[in-house]
C-alpha cells in the first residue's frame, strides 16, 4: 500500500468501495425485475459483475498500488476467461 | 513499501515472492472456475427450459444476504491488513475476528440453503442445473473454508504471542486470496440466481 497516505484516507477509500459494492449488488438484484430481453438481462448482469470485480481487484487487492507489471497476471487469465466464455456463447454450443 | 526491503529478499519487481506466488495461484484459479462457467453455459444452452425452471427454485433473498456478508468480510479483511501494516494489532485482531464471523455466517447461510434444497428433494443428481449449482457453490464454499483456516491460525497466534507488524505481508497475501473468493461469488451470484 502506498506509504505516506494516512490510515484514515485508505480506510475511507475502502469504505467507498464497500458502499459501491453494496449499491451495485442492490442494483444487480433490482434490474432482474426489469425485462430487457433474455440476452440483455445476461449482459447487464455480467457488466455489473465486471464492474464490481474491477473495484475489488483495483482497490482491495491493491493492484492500483503495485508494480504495473503485476496487472498482466490478472488481465491475461481474465482475457482468457472472457474469450473462452464468449466463444462458447457465440458458437451456440 | 519501505518495510519490505528489510524483511524480504530483494526482488526485481518490488513485489515480494509471497504476493507474486499468490497471484500466479489466483491466475490458475481463474482458469479453474472458468471451466465451470464454460460447462454451465454449454449445459444451459442445451437445456434452457430446465435451467430457467430450476433457477427460479433458488432463494434470491438468501443469496443476496450472503453476497452482502461476503462483501463485508472483504472490507474487514482489507482493513485488518491495513491495521497491522500500520502497527495497530488490536484493530488487526478486531477486523480479522469480524472477517471470521462473516465467513462462518456465509457458510451457515449456505448450509441452510443446501438443507432447504435437500428437504425439497433437490439434489446434485436432480438435473443438470442443480448438478452445476452444487458443484460451483460447493467448490466456492470449500474455498471459503480454505481461507478460514489461516485466518483462525493468525488470530490464534496474535492472541497467544502476538503477530508482528513485519509479517503484515502474510495478511496481505491471505487477503488477496480472500478477495478472490469474494470475486468468484460476485460472478456466481448473478449467473446462478439472477439471469433467468
Amino acid at each position: 500500500m502506498a506509504s505516506g497516505v494516512s490510515f484514515e484516507q485508505i480506510q475511507k477509500s475502502y469504505l467507498k468501495v464497500f458502499i459501491a459494492l453494496m449499491v451495485l449488488t442492490a442494483l444487480t438484484v433490482a434490474v432482474t425485475t426489469i425485462h430487457f430481453g433474455d440476452f440483455m438481462n445476461i449482459v447487464v448482469g455480467v457488466l455489473i459483475a465486471i464492474g464490481k470485480s474491477a473495484l475489488v481487484i483495483w482497490i482491495f487487492m491493491h493492484l492500483k498500488f503495485d508494480n504495473p507489471r503485476l496487472r498482466y497476471f490478472v488481465f491475461v487469465p481474465a482475457l482468457f476467461f472472457v474469450v473462452f466464455v464468449f466463444a462458447l456463447t457465440v458458437l451456440g454450443l | 513499501m519501505s518495510t519490505l526491503a528489510t524483511t524480504h529478499t530483494q526482488t526485481n519487481t518490488g513485489i515480494y515472492h509471497g504476493k507474486l506466488g499468490m497471484w500466479v495461484f489466483l491466475a490458475s484459479e481463474i482458469m479453474f472456475f472458468t471451466g465451470f462457467f464454460g460447462a454451465f453455459i454449454v449445459l444451459r444452452n442445451l437445456n434452457i427450459e430446465v435451467f430457467t425452471a430450476s433457477a427460479h427454485q433458488l432463494d434470491k433473498v438468501v443469496a443476496t444476504i450472503n453476497t452482502a456478508v461476503l462483501i463485508t468480510s472483504s472490507l474487514t479483511m482489507a482493513l485488518s491488513h491495513l491495521a497491522l501494516e500500520r502497527g495497530n494489532e488490536a484493530k488487526f485482531r478486531l477486523f480479522l475476528t469480524i472477517t471470521i464471523i462473516c465467513a462462518f455466517g456465509f457458510l451457515g447461510i449456505k448450509t441452510y440453503e443446501y438443507a432447504s434444497k435437500f428437504s425439497h428433494d433437490i439434489y446434485p443428481w436432480t438435473n443438470n442445473f442443480f448438478a452445476t449449482y452444487f458443484t460451483m457453490t460447493g467448490f466456492h464454499a470449500l474455498h471459503v473454508i480454505g481461507g478460514l483456516i489461516p485466518m483462525i491460525w493468525m488470530l490464534g497466534k496474535s492472541m497467544v504471542k502476538g503477530y508482528p507488524q513485519s509479517m503484515h505481508h502474510r495478511v496481505e497475501t491471505l487477503g488477496l486470496y480472500w478477495h478472490f473468493v469474494d470475486l468468484v461469488w460476485i460472478f456466481l451470484f448473478p449467473t446462478l440466481y439472477l439471469i433467468f
